[in-house]
């Protein structure tokens, strides 16, 4: 909390990293409150996290502390605290929301509450279908929504069900009047959203990003686009839909097309001006002063944007033919495109706004159908937006031994600190956090940014509640890895089954194993069901397998802890990068062991992931195994991490790779998880491991005295008596610098060391600090 | 266990005037000489016992006649009991044993169906051929009840009598079976059952008031249905193969033995029914079809269709694109393309069902299309034969769950209904970082407690030496410190040197040196040290030394007097002592109590005299008598207090 609140004193960025379960999110929230209220000019909390379970937790958290606050006196009035999420999570009109594609839900939404559908249905009731929620907005003041307070996402929903009002455009509209703004990752990196939805957050704002271990992926991700052919097909043929309905306009109406050609000749600032609600067609960023600069002349008139949108698609369907691999940097695309098309670079930035005015200007509806349009445009602006830390790429078959050609246009971006950079620029405190960011010096220089403080905290438990080991061979005493090259060996995969076959034998509860890639899982599963290791398991426990659709997963999960609720037992098999491995915890019962097959290495073979390596060991001078080791080991260790949860918890953590035994892996683990692993637990066989894992759980179940006062929980007092130490501490060592400078400095010295007591006494933490500080012994 | 010996009774009995054992087994009765083949021995199975003759009560020799079917062997056999102390108690035991069999042997033929059918229990049937123990003595558990119930004067008809109403017979007959288990599960019980139920100290239902509580839970573990095996039906593995015949209940673990020639199918009714309720459209086409086509050609069928490789959906290759397979009007209209699409065909519930803590969906939605495509390796699904199979484990899961959970209440077992808006502090609370509660403790209900505490405080030593000051208390240590500070050992002052006798005189004689009087004297004394000290060494010791063994008869007879004083006090005090409330089946009222702790009285006044009778056994045989009386010490001390009581209680009611 002292390094946080140097932090914000400074008004820098900071790197924290704290083991999971900790009660990391209530303290970061407690102290950023607390600020908040002390210092009289509001500074906005910006709250980050990755999956919409957790933010529904931290939104929970901020309610219970606010609560708690109230209690304890404090009065924060009208302090209003809301999580944003998509519309497909908060919809309640009857049928939009029946919708299973959020895609749909958005384009259906837009139907029914765009500007133009409004302005026609209410002056004209009954001709245009409109969302009775979103109509009863107009009849609550604006900025005063929602009454003041804190609400979860369902709290919103129950309240917008209540009141007939749709909470999506609640949220939406409350944005610039909370003081607490809890959402995911997505709305401030990825541009195309961020434009809209935190543009008017003010940049006093504090921002942190939990659980960010996994940032730069996602900033990569929202500055990628990935073209194939079906989609250009489908960017074609809305191309023509534009046309003609283009002709149909001039036929019926001109006027307005005229009009917009007059505006995009002012620029395109304030075309955008009147469309508040619009979200879908936002391109990306763009600078400011190339907002306000006029559109080009060539695409100004309707038809002249549409010939060239036709010519760029052309464009790119000839380039899908090639049947080898191709890598080129943006710049020599474009002078490609240019001497094939005369395309030039200067209205392709251009494409996309002007792609939106279009479809505004149109009034066109089921805006879905042209998504892949806009993917289009938007690829064409950000090809001709970034010259560097980018690179296209054209693959023309999926994997290597395939025949078939299924090309896909990759524009990856490799520098994943350009979509973050504006982060940075605009707030002035940034806090990253996370369970699992070592080693800590990574991210800045990936992100590139000055942190003003790095520290991770080590974990106190007043007991061994985990117990890490490495397994490196099976019971016959052949190595087992998930390499290449061995992994789909017979006897490895049955060393694998027989770690799992004895490990639902020897844990109670729940155990869950993570693979390092789907194609893995699935392969390996069909094994061992063929060889009957499943069946072996089913003897103990019940199994689910991870899908590839999330709602299945969902209800798969549901039942697998209700399995460990009920005492039967269960296994859950997932992939370590993917759904369930992000944001669901395996707390308690849910958890009592988690197996590793393997390390999950990304997949190597990747020539984005290559470019990416080359672009990390040119510009930041990273070395490429460094950096593969170094992702493979946070998500291993976001995996593993997942069992614990709170003191009184306990768990198994198995890492089932010979290569987890070289100390150049393990050096990448968090330091809390690092440390418990000794040198006898670091390369084992199947069968002593079971052993030890036995000996751990009949010890770990004895019952124990969770009275932890004075080991991890302190009470006022001991945090008073720390602080009176410290305090001697310092004074002492002043003293005896005094006494080295001696007294010909003496007077100077004095001065400074007053100075400097002063300081600390006023850092000290106050009085509302505390009171977070000890929340959860109060609570009881 | 203790009680597997015990199966077996051995008595002290001449055979035609020889010595030898007479030993009774639950099936069988067998005699074997003492000497070695002095006699033949002699070995009758007890379902052939058709009648006993024994001689009167009081005369000299105690002989017990036994008679076999068809005169086999002829005149029968005629057993002398001799052991001087108890040979009375050994006659009444082999005739206790011996009464069912004899009861159910004498009947004609044709009778015993009938009085199977009466008596209606199924161990009591009068096959020849149930020789498990437990069956015998459930028999004669029976047939003590039945005398003591039905016709008490005529031991041994134990023909139920039809005065009994079906229903109470029903209730009876479950009881009893309950109770075998209970005995079968427990041989301490079992031999204590046999040696006071079956040697008539007590009577069955004595026994058993105050064991409610183990007939309950026998009930309880009985009454639990088995679930549903939870692996998935499979016929490649055989994974029992190794114990055949012992599991059964269908596992769906071979249902295919190809054992060279033509497969077998082993088709029970659990396994049907599984495969029912595993795939609902075999079901559906076995409605539709089976009173058309045989069942077995319907399932003959079925495991040779392509339906059935489909639902093994196995990823094999043959399983899948084998077009040689022959085609099958009836189950080849049920195949559909397999489920290995991305979006799962079965409808999904509402994406309200699931909570928010767990909607992958959710999240996935929020972070918007992912415009981006990711490498071969991380796309979900890629391999989609392995989909239909993933789908099945899951669903598989839930149907065993849901199984298990059927009858209950579903609310109660999901931990948290979404929406009831407490539960979401659940997620985010950890238990650990609440302060440490106190623990529960129970006060003692003392009275005066307050004073108590007070004549403690006032009277109870305070610091290290009461009644003395803190000065005091430092002087001593500081002595004490000084004492051990200036301490040194002196050991030439403990142990002299041998001086040597001194020089020999001009005379020859030895002149003894005073330092070898001093020395001769310390090695004397130590020499009688020496000795006190291992005198006392083995004095002390002489309680942990290793005694030799009790010999087993004495010692059989003890433990047998032990267990029966144990359980006569137990119910002495059961009967004396106010019912615990809850307590089960607190059967009569006051009188009936009263009555049962004067009997109980009564048969504990036997304990002495019965310990005296084991004393003097022991003396006859050699061994130490007040060994026998220690250990059986504890046990008449349990006596006489229960005896005293009631000696104050009968006192008192008169």
């Amino acid at each position: 909390m002292a390094d946080l609140k140097t932090t914000l004193d400074a008004g820098g960025h900071c790197v924290l990293e704290m083991p999971s379960g900790t009660g990391k999110t209530v303290s970061l929230l407690s102290l950023i409150i607390s600020y908040m209220q002390f210092y009289p000019t509001k500074r906005k909390l910006i709250y980050c996290s990755r999956t919409v379970p957790e933010i529904e937790k931290a939104l929970a958290e901020l309610k219970r502390l606010m609560e708690y606050r109230a209690e304890m006196g404090a009065n924060d009035g009208e302090f209003r605290g809301l999580g944003l999420t998509s519309r497909r999570n908060l919809c309640l009109h009857p049928e939009v929301s029946k919708e299973k594609k959020g895609k749909i839900i958005d384009s259906r939404c837009r139907d029914l509450t765009s500007a133009f559908a409004c302005e026609k249905g209410r002056a004209n009731p009954g001709s245009v279908p409109l969302c009775s929620y979103h109509e009863e907005l107009n009849n609550y003041e604006t900025g005063n929504l929602i009454p003041p307070g804190i609400y979860t996402l369902d709290d919103v929903k129950k309240y917008g069900q209540e009141k007939g009002v749709c909470p999506y455009f609640t949220i939406r509209r409350m944005l610039p009047f909370l003081d607490v703004v809890i959402y995911s990752f997505h709305y401030l990196l990825d541009p195309k959203v961020a434009e809209q939805v935190s543009a008017e957050m003010s940049k006093e704002s504090i921002v942190v990003f939990d659980e960010a271990h996994n940032i730069d992926n996602v900033c990569i991700e929202s500055l990628s686009i990935d073209l194939t052919r079906p989609m250009l097909d489908s960017a074609a043929r809305s191309v023509n839909k534009i046309s003609d309905k283009i002709e149909e306009i001039k036929q019926t109406d001109s006027s307005k097309l005229e009009d917009e050609y007059k505006k995009l000749v002012e620029g395109l600032q304030e075309a955008n001006e009147y469309r508040e609600d619009e979200d879908m067609l936002v391109s990306p960023v763009l600078s400011k002063d190339m907002l306000d600069e006029a559109v080009p002349g060539n695409i100004r008139k309707a038809e002249h944007f549409i010939a060239f949108l036709k010519r760029f698609i052309e464009y790119l369907k000839t380039r899908m033919r090639v049947l080898h691999v191709v890598a080129e940097t943006p710049v020599s695309f474009l002078a490609h495109l240019k001497e094939i098309t005369y395309i030039e670079r200067r209205p392709l930035k251009f494409a996309a706004e002007r792609l939106t005015s279009l479809v505004r200007t149109l009034e066109l509806t089921n805006i879905d159908e042209h998504y892949a349009l806009q993917k289009v445009a938007g690829f064409g602006t950000l090809v001709a937006t970034y010259e560097k830390g980018f690179l296209l790429i054209l693959e023309p078959y999926e994997t290597e031994h395939a025949t078939v050609p299924n090309p896909i246009f990759h524009f990856t971006c490799l520098d994943p600190s350009l979509a973050i950079a504006p982060v940075f620029e605009r707030f002035s405190s940034v806090v990253i956090t996370s369970g699992t960011i070592s080693p800590l010096d990574m991210y800045p220089k990936i992100l590139q940014f000055q942190p003003v403080t790095e520290q991770s905290y080590p974990m106190t438990l007043a007991r061994n509640a985990f117990l890490p080991m490495v397994i490196t061979r099976g019971s016959d005493q052949v190595p087992i890895s998930s390499r290449f090259e061995v992994r789909n060996d017979p006897a490895v995969v049955r060393n694998f089954g027989s770690i799992l076959i004895e490990m639902a034998r020897t844990v109670p509860d729940g155990v869950v194993a993570f693979f390092p890639s789907y194609l893995y899982m699935e392969s390996i599963v069909s094994a061992w069901y063929d060889m009957g290791i499943l069946s072996e398991v089913w003897k103990h426990k019940l199994l689910f397998v991870e899908t590839p659709d999330a709602m299945e997963t969902s209800i798969a999960l549901r039942n697998y802890r209700e399995a460990c609720n009920n005492g039967r037992g269960a296994v859950l098999l997932s992939v370590a990068r993917g759904k369930v491995s992000e944001g669901i915890d395996f707390d308690h019962n849910y958890g009592r062991a988690v197996i590793m097959f393997g390390i999950p290495y990304q997949y190597t073979e990747s020539r984005i992931l290559k470019a990416r390596l080359e672009f990390l060991r040119d510009n930041h001078r990273i070395r490429e195994n460094d950096y593969l080791t170094f992702d493979a080991m946070r998500h291993a260790a976001q995996c593993v991490g997942r069992v614990l949860r709170g003191k009184t918890d306990w768990g198994l953590m198995v890492f089932a790779d010979k290569r987890f035994a070289r100390t150049d892996k393990r050096s990448k683990l968090p330091k809390w998880i690092n440390s418990y692993i000794t040198e006898a637990h670091s390369n084992l066989s199947t069968d002593v491991a079971i052993s030890l894992a036995k000996k751990f759980i009949r010890q770990i179940s004895q019952p124990f005295d969770h009275n932890q006062t004075g080991i991890s929980l302190w009470t006022l007092e001991d945090i008073e008596a720390r602080q009176k130490q410290d305090k001697e501490e310092l004074e002492r060592a002043d003293a005896v610098v005094q006494r080295a400078v001696g007294n010909g400095a003496g007077n100077d010295a004095d001065m400074q060391v007053d100075n400097y007591m002063e300081d600390y006494g006023d850092d000290g933490i106050d009085e509302a600090e505390l009171a977070a500080m000890d929340i959860p012994m109060e609570l009881s | 266990m203790a009680g597997q010996p015990s199966d077996v009774r051995r008595f002290d009995v001449n055979f035609k005037k020889e010595p030898g054992t007479l030993s009774v087994t639950p099936t069988h009765i067998a005699w074997v000489p003492t000497e070695r083949d002095a006699m033949d021995r002699q070995n009758q199975a007890m379902n052939r016992a058709i009648n006993m003759l024994a001689s009167k009560a009081g005369s000299a020799k105690v002989s017990l006649v036994i008679k076999f079917k068809d005169d086999i062997p002829a005149g029968g056999l005629h057993f002398q009991f001799t052991n001087p102390t108890t040979k009375e108690e050994d006659r009444k035991t082999v005739q206790d044993i011996l009464i069912p069999f004899v009861s159910v042997n004498k009947l004609p033929q044709g009778a015993a169906p009938a009085t199977s059918t009466a008596v209606s229990t199924p161990a009591e049937q009068p096959t020849p051929s149930t020789s498990a123990a437990a069956a015998v003595m459930s028999a004669n558990a029976k047939g003590k009840r039945k005398a003591e119930d039905a016709s008490p004067g005529t031991p041994g008809t134990g023909v139920g009598s039809p005065s009994v109403p079906p229903a109470v017979r029903a209730s009876r007959k479950r009881t009893n079976l309950l109770r075998q288990k209970v005995l079968e599960k427990n041989p301490t019980l079992r031999m204590l059952h046999r040696e006071l139920v079956l040697a008539k100290q007590i009577t069955e239902e004595e026994f058993w008031d105050g064991r409610e509580a183990l007939i309950q839970a026998e009930e309880m573990a009985y009454a639990q249905k088995p679930g549903r095996p939870s692996r998935l039906l499979d016929d490649r593995f055989d994974l029992d193969a190794g114990r055949k015949g012992k599991t059964t209940g269908g596992t769906g673990v071979g249902i295919k033995t190809a054992e060279n020639g033509p497969i077998v199918l082993k088709l029970s009714k659990e396994l049907t029914r599984e495969i029912f309720e595993e795939f609902p459209v075999v079901q559906d086409a076995y409605a539709k079809n089976v009173p058309g086509i045989s069942e077995t050609e319907f399932w003959s069928r079925y495991f040779t269709s392509q339906l059935w490789e489909r639902h093994r959906a196995s990823v094999r290759k043959s399983a899948n694109d084998e077009i040689s397979r022959k085609k099958d009007d009836i189950f080849d209209q049920y195949l559909e393309e397999p489920d290995w699409n991305l979006q799962p065909r079965g409808n999904l519930p509402d994406r309200d069902g699931v909570e928010r803590f767990l909607d992958l969906a959710a999240t996935e939605e929020d972070h918007g299309e992912s415009i981006t495509v990711r490498d071969v390796t991380m796309q979900a699904g890629r391999e989609r034969s392995a989909l239909p199979l993933i789908r099945r484990f899951n669903d598989h899961s839930k149907k065993l769950l849901r199984a298990a959970d059927a009858g209950r209440d579903e609310s109660a077992l999901t931990d948290s209904l979404y929406g009831s808006g407490i539960d979401i502090y659940n997620e985010i609370d950890y238990e650990d970082l609440r302060g440490p509660a106190l623990s529960a403790t129970i006060t003692l209900n003392v009275q005066d407690a307050g004073a108590l505490a007070d004549s403690e405080d006032k009277d109870g030593p305070t610091g290290i030496l009461p009644g003395k000051t803190d000065e005091e208390l430092r002087e001593i240590a500081a002595g004490s410190a000084q004492n051990v500070h200036s301490w040194h050992p002196d050991f030439s002052a403990v142990c002299l040197p041998n001086p040597g006798a001194g020089r020999p005189n001009a005379d020859g004689k030895v002149e003894v040196t005073p330092a070898y009087k001093a020395f001769v004297e310390q090695r004397d004394a130590q020499a009688a040290a020496f000795y006190v000290v291992k005198e006392l060494h083995r004095r002390s010791n002489a309680e942990n030394l290793v005694l030799p063994p009790f010999p087993e008869n004495v010692y059989e007879q003890m433990r047998s007097c032990h267990n029966a004083a144990t359980e006569f006090l137990r119910q002495y005090w059961s009967a004396i002592l106010p019912t615990q409330p809850g307590a089960l089946g607190s059967t009569g009222g006051a009188s009936a109590k009263e009555a049962k702790a004067v009997k109980m009285a009564g048969y504990l006044k036997n304990t002495q005299p019965k310990v005296e009778a084991i004393v003097q056994t022991a003396q006859i045989l050699g061994f130490d008598p007040e060994r026998v009386r220690k250990a059986m010490a504890p046990t008449v001390g349990a006596v006489s207090v229960a005896l005293e009581r009631e000696a104050r209680r009968v006192a008192k009611a008169a």
